[in-house]
């Protein structure tokens, strides 16, 4: 039988014939075959409205290859996703012959990924029809709704169709249409309006625009329908001046329109008249507000009006009015035809129908979606949308344009519905929806809100008036560095006064998203009030360079950068060397936030290869070409420090300490030093001659190293103070392998990973054999699953990880590398316990997962699926969950620990419980990056060495902006215009890497380097060359 | 008097009437023409279409305009609904693109797999 | 010869608009047509001239102080001579979250100016506008009636001297 791994959507007709039939139930059958399968990452489900084909319902259809199935029902359901999904053999005895009227339907929906989920009602012609061709529009049903309504209903038989809809007012306030309506009708007046908001203010938001670009006629039907059930005879559609091509379509609608008798007098033969005339706005946001509007329309400038009198009671030229969105519209022509009681059998219990949203920002697919009301969040941003490009991680999606708010990952499991995104501190809005990631700052982004309501403010009410311009002043000082931490309570509260004070929408919701980045996204605004820090990189006047802002350690990046492109590599190793004693270790093995937020990457571009330029400049100058500067010391002034770990953290402190004159001793358990770089990354990540060249070179005359020295026995913080030592740091990382907690663990075969690593890196133990498991997904795992592949007498290796590839935190180079060796990666499973025979490992039971809803982390839990246990023979099973500290080393009188068994510090300072000791890198915080650790080590030294001269520990944080002017190197016009990518890390081929521990990654090449240094956008310059 | 309903069932059957005469049921080409389209470069491919039609290059089609589909990030789109077989959408068709559609998919009837929207 | 021109020119707008406006004139609430009248004007003469202005304030019977403000008002209103070429560089969301103010600062650097001036040389106005609607292919600006998508500050500077040499 072959694998078949193939993707598939299937699409489920929710129309009323195929519901009535038992749609419901066969999608609950899906739903549950494939978790039970395990096929949830394969298979997507979608819903479409009626597909034309009742006669047959219910209707199934499963793409690619686009079959489609009739009179189905929830018993087939297991026989055919076994057939079809697993086997690749669509099931003939359901199949139905489509006939071209499907065309109609496949054209949308062919297009799977994107259209999978989606509900097109609104959109229904969009993209299908021409629509400057009112043939078209007949052929598909056009004006049928509105000859229905003149044949056989009366006036309040539209009304109450609309209201058992549910429909409720797509411009974003969601006011039951059905009941303005009926308002307005009950009004006794001769002369009434009804109007169309096409102003579409919100930035970000086109659907309205699309909406009439692609299917006019559906507009002015239904203002007709509209007009006869209130009893108008005029309507207005009132479309922003930026649309001229919307505005076009328009006119010619209305005109075709006209010249068929679909509008004017005695429509279709009827003694209902109804015209329609095209207003233009002028660029005025505040427009979009319905008092503003008929304002703008009666020709004045657009300023809003206390409500009451509400429109449908006194309206434009102060006559009854009803005014509805442009998408609201565009609902009523199928709320007749269709009919209210199927348009509210889709949606949620409050919110009924389907939204149209814009999708746009950081997201693969953008463009325009229409989902059923009760989609979630992350089924738009994922499904449809087909999640963060680039590697970037999600970090915020933005409902309702400048009104609304910005929901974090937590709530991608909010279902869109009126209620439920009020609730989460954000609103549905027109349908605007921004999706950024990690290199967006959030008060950047409240701060460019505010500029905008700011600017469109119609100035007559004074908390709008005022009240956002102090909050812009007050976010502005936050981006340049200059706030304080009152500001906070500040903002929220000229917030909550703003919300409840303004006259009317715009001003009520301006606060919005400022109030919602504070709610979920607060520690942003603290880094940058305290620690003077945007952690996105964006705010210019905290960030400087990018990749400088987002290194531990502050190199400049930029710097070696510009010296590579210039030939000059020995300026470039010094430029390096400067912040970092261990440059050429981190070439090879740093995670590089850098080139996570180098402004190269960002959205869809490339980051420059920045580890890989390191990597070149450190292969080829010698270390010795860096002269740190020493400070001599007073014979009184020399105190003596003891540094416990050698691994980065310790490594790094002693010698920015060495350096500062003072006598320092590393204590190590193990017989040389390194840490984890030693005993954990495999030589063929790091080469053991590349580590100890970065040791030797940190090393001088102040240090002194002890192997073979346990923390906790040999030694402890009470020891070392009676020994002379006059302050500690800690750095003895976590070394200890979580256990996973099944029965079986202790059985052999069974290995902690760090007993596994240390075991080959130190002793050259080859502990795996056959088939290996390796549970866990960050970069112990890997470094595991990439040893055991090179051993001898290892037939295979399988990862096993609980969450999926996106959620795994190893490095995804490492991830790949491992991938391309051989090693084999299964998601979504969990080990439950283990089978041993003769006391040793022979089977481990597993159990597939689904991802349930977010925790308070963001991340989704695992939740297992019952009934899907099974067995795995496995003859070396390695634990590599993750990792913590020694428990009996950091068991020392005083010394205060966290709740998960770290140490516990004061964050700026470094200073643990016991006065004059301090802890850093991983006894801190649990496993965590090497140069996290370098840059733990750095600041401790500079923290001791405050404590040893008696001065405040505490310091005011700086920005660090570049200062150094390096012109750039110049170039030869002609080679400007090729466009130059990213190079590939040039690695050894997998045939001659996979049996041996030599090193996989290469240099760059010469050209190759200096053509991406070439690449670099020098963000620097702008900093430097105002200073020449 | 006929009903509304009436008379619109009967414009709708000459519409469609109309729609047949022009060669819908044969070949029908579609391309994309709302502000984003035209903004990826739609009006210059639609004129590549025209002339293939003009010069009679490619006869029998029926070559219409069409609103936004909603993907907007891979426009131009041009779309090929051929009888009896699933409709081919492409993605980010330019000029030169067109001409190879019309080539290879329109008159020798091949298509272009690499091009197709995934 | 020039003066000739210009003058038949002249004559010929102000009787486009006059028309108009007396068209106007024959509706219900005539008065509500100002913002209509004001965008047939701008389309006219490129900007709302003070003399203009009086002409349609005589013309409609309505204040020159009301026409003035409700000129102020509306963002899309030029009072202003514009350039040849009129630069709208979208701010919106989608295009500020893919980089649109790069983009502007290039065009700020590039021509020199800023936000509302206009170039010596009358050859470009630059403003900003919020949204065009194409935010599936940002960040864009439109030139005139023309968009640009996929905006990179190296695209931004080859299109502004495209249209320099054009």
């Amino acid at each position: 039988m072959k694998e078949n791994n193939e993707k598939y959507v299937i699409t489920l007709c929710y129309g009323p014939t195929c519901l009535s039939r038992g749609a419901v139930q066969i999608r609950e059958a899906l739903d549950n075959e494939i978790a039970r399968r395990g096929l949830s990452e394969r298979v997507r489900i979608a819903l479409s409205g009626c597909l034309g084909l009742s006669d047959q319902g219910p209707i199934l259809i499963v793409n690619p290859g686009f079959s489609v199935f009739g009179n189905v029902s929830a018993n087939d359901i297991p026989e055919l996703v076994e057939e079809h999904i697993l086997n690749d053999r669509p099931l003939a005895r359901l199949a139905i012959q489509a006939d071209h009227l499907f065309n109609r339907f496949y054209r949308i929906f062919g297009d799977v990924n994107f259209f999978g989920k989606q509900m097109r009602i609104t959109l229904r012609n969009c993209g299908i029809i021409d629509p400057e061709s009112l043939d078209d529009y007949l052929s598909l049903r056009g004006y049928e709704a509105l000859a229905k309504v003149l044949t056989s209903m009366s006036r309040q038989d539209v009304i109450d169709e609309v209201k058992k809809s549910g429909l409720r007012g797509r411009g974003g306030a969601g006011f039951p249409t059905g009941i303005k309506w009926d308002f307005a009708a009950k009004e006794q007046n001769d002369v009434k309006y009804v109007i169309c908001n096409a102003d579409e203010g919100d930035p970000g938001a086109f659907m309205d625009r699309s909406a009439i670009e692609g299917d006019p006629h559906t507009i002015l039907e239904g203002m007709a329908i509209g007009g006869y059930a209130i009893g108008a005879v005029k309507g207005f559609i009132y479309i922003r001046a930026e649309y001229p091509l919307a505005i076009d379509r328009l006119e010619k609608a209305i005109a075709d329109a006209k010249k068929e008798g679909f509008l004017g007098k005695n429509i279709l033969g009827s003694d209902f008249s109804f015209d329609i005339e095209i207003r233009l706005g002028a660029g005025a946001f505040v427009c979009g507000e319905e008092t503003a509007l008929m304002h703008s329309i009666e020709g004045q400038r657009g300023i809003p009006t206390p409500k009451p009198p509400f429109p449908a009671v006194e309206g434009v030229f102060k006559k009854p009015t009803i005014i509805n969105n442009v998408e609201t519209w565009a609902n009523i022509p199928v709320v007749i035809l269709d009919g209210g009681e199927w348009f509210s059998s889709i949606g949620t219990e409050t919110s009924k129908g389907t939204k149209v949203f814009a999708l746009a920002g950081n997201v693969r697919n953008t463009g325009l979606v229409e989902v059923p009301m009760g989609t979630t969040l992350r089924e738009i941003v994922y499904d449809i949308g087909g999640g963060i490009p680039n590697n970037k991680k999600f970090k915020s999606v933005q409902t309702g344009g400048p009104s609304g708010g910005c929901l974090p990952e937590q709530y991608l499991d909010t279902q869109i519905d009126y209620e439920s995104l009020a609730r989460a501190g954000s609103i549905m809005g027109s349908g605007g929806m921004i999706v950024v990631d990690e290199n967006t700052c959030m008060v950047d982004m409240a701060k460019y809100f505010l500029e905008f309501t700011q600017d469109e403010s119609c100035g007559k009410c004074t908390p709008c008036r005022e009240g956002i311009g102090r909050m812009h002043e007050i976010l502005l000082r936050i981006t340049k560095g200059e706030g304080k931490l009152e500001d906070i309570e500040k903002l929220k509260y000229i917030g909550r006064l703003i919300k409840s004070a303004a006259l009317c929408g715009l001003g009520q919701s301006a606060p919005n998203p400022v109030l919602s980045t504070l709610q979920y996204f607060e520690h942003e605004y603290i880094e940058h009030i305290v620690h003077k820090r945007c952690p996105a990189g964006v705010c210019s006047a905290l960030t400087g360079a990018p990749c400088q802002s987002a290194c531990p350690l502050g190199t400049e990046a930029w710097r070696y950068i510009a010296h590579v492109e210039r030939g000059e590599y020995e300026k470039a190793y010094i430029a390096l060397r400067e912040p970092n004693p261990l440059p050429s270790v981190c070439a090879r093995v740093c995670n590089h936030p850098c080139e996570r937020s180098c402004r190269a990457g960002r959205g869809d571009g490339e980051a420059i290869s920045i580890r890989n330029l390191k990597r070149f400049v450190t292969d080829r100058v010698d270390p010795s070409v860096f002269k740190p500067e020493k400070s001599i010391l007073d014979e009184e002034e020399i105190k003596k420090v003891a540094v416990v770990g050698a691994g980065p953290a310790g490594l790094s402190a002693a010698h920015y300490l060495s350096l500062k004159g003072y006598k320092v001793t590393i204590f190590d358990a193990e017989e040389k030093p390194g840490g984890l770089l030693l005993k954990g990354i495999p030589s063929y990540r790091l080469p053991r001659d590349v580590l100890n060249r970065d040791i030797e070179f940190l090393m001088n005359e102040n240090i002194t190293f002890k192997g073979k020295t346990f923390f906790g026995t040999d030694i402890t913080v009470k020891s070392l103070f009676d020994t002379g030592f006059n302050a500690v740091f800690i750095a003895i990382g976590s070394h200890q392998s979580l256990r996973l907690k099944i029965d079986g663990e202790d059985f052999e075969g069974v290995y902690p990973s760090m007993y596994f690593l240390r075991g080959h890196n130190l002793e050259n133990k080859n502990l795996a054999k056959g088939n290996v498991g390796v549970i866990g997904g960050g970069n112990s795992a890997i470094d595991a699953a990439r040893i055991a592949i090179r051993q001898e007498g290892v037939e295979s290796v399988k990862i096993f990880y609980r969450r999926t590839r996106n959620e795994m935190p190893a490095i995804d180079e490492e991830i790949e590398a491992a991938l391309e060796e051989g090693v084999k990666l299964e998601t979504l499973i969990s080990p439950e316990r283990i089978v041993s025979e003769n006391g040793r490992l022979k089977q481990v039971e597993f159990i597939r997962n689904i991802l349930g809803e977010s925790d308070k982390s963001g991340r989704r839990r695992p939740l297992p699926v019952i009934g899907s246990d099974h067995l795995v023979e496995i003859d070396t099973l390695i634990v590599a969950i993750s990792e913590e500290p020694d428990k009996s080393a950091i068991a020392q009188d005083g010394l205060e620990l966290t709740d998960w068994g770290t140490v516990k510090i004061d964050a700026d300072t470094l200073a643990t419980s016991i006065p004059g000791v301090f802890a850093g890198g991983d006894v801190v915080t649990g496993p965590n990056t090497v140069v996290d650790a370098i840059a733990a080590g750095k600041n401790a030294a500079l923290t001791i060495e405050r404590y040893l001269c008696g001065r405040d520990l505490r310091q005011t944080p700086q920005v660090n902006l570049p200062e150094i002017y390096i012109p750039q190197a110049i170039v030869d016009e002609e080679e400007e215009t090729v466009e130059f990518h990213r190079p590939e890390t040039p690695s050894v081929e997998v045939e001659l890497r996979r049996k041996s521990f030599m090193e996989v990654e290469k240099s760059l090449s010469v050209e190759n380097a200096e053509r991406e240094a070439r690449r670099c956008l020098r963000c620097d310059l702008e900093f430097t060359q105002k200073k020449i | 008097m006929a009903t509304p309903l009436e008379i619109i069932k009967k414009k709708r059957a000459q519409a469609i009437h109309r729609i047949i005469e022009k060669g819908y049921l044969t070949t029908r080409v579609y391309v994309g023409m709302a502000t984003c389209e035209i903004a990826a470069g739609s009006q210059e491919v639609m004129a590549v279409f025209e002339k293939a039609v003009r010069d009679g290059q490619i006869k029998n089609v029926y070559l219409s305009q069409k609103g936004c589909a909603g993907r907007c990030n891979l426009e131009p789109m041009v779309e090929i609904i051929e009888e009896g077989k699933i409709p081919v959408k492409y993605q980010k068709v330019s000029p030169d693109k067109a001409r190879d559609i019309i080539d290879r998919h329109l008159i020798n009837g091949k298509v272009i797999e690499e091009w197709v929207i995934q | 010869m020039a003066d000739a021109v210009n003058r038949d020119e002249e004559e010929r707008r102000l009787n486009e608009l006059k028309d108009f406006i007396e068209d106007v004139k024959n509706r219900e609430f005539p008065d509500s047509y100002l913002i209509a009248v004001l965008h047939k004007a701008q389309n006219l003469y490129n900007y709302l001239r003070k003399d203009i202005i009086y002409e349609i304030a005589t013309s409609m019977n309505i204040p020159v102080s009301t026409i003035w403000g409700v000129a102020t008002f509306y963002h899309y209103f030029n009072l202003e001579p514009r350039g040849k070429y009129v630069i709208f560089v979208c701010l919106g969301t989608a295009c500020y979250v893919k980089g649109a103010e790069r983009i502007l600062n290039t065009l700020r650097e590039q021509l020199k100016i800023d936000i509302g001036q206009t170039t010596d040389d009358m050859l470009f106005t630059l403003l900003e506008t919020r949204c065009l609607g194409a935010c599936g292919i940002s960040p864009v600006m439109m030139v005139n009636n023309k968009v640009h998508s996929q905006l990179t500050p190296k695209k931004v500077i080859e299109i502004i001297n495209n249209y320099r040499k054009a």
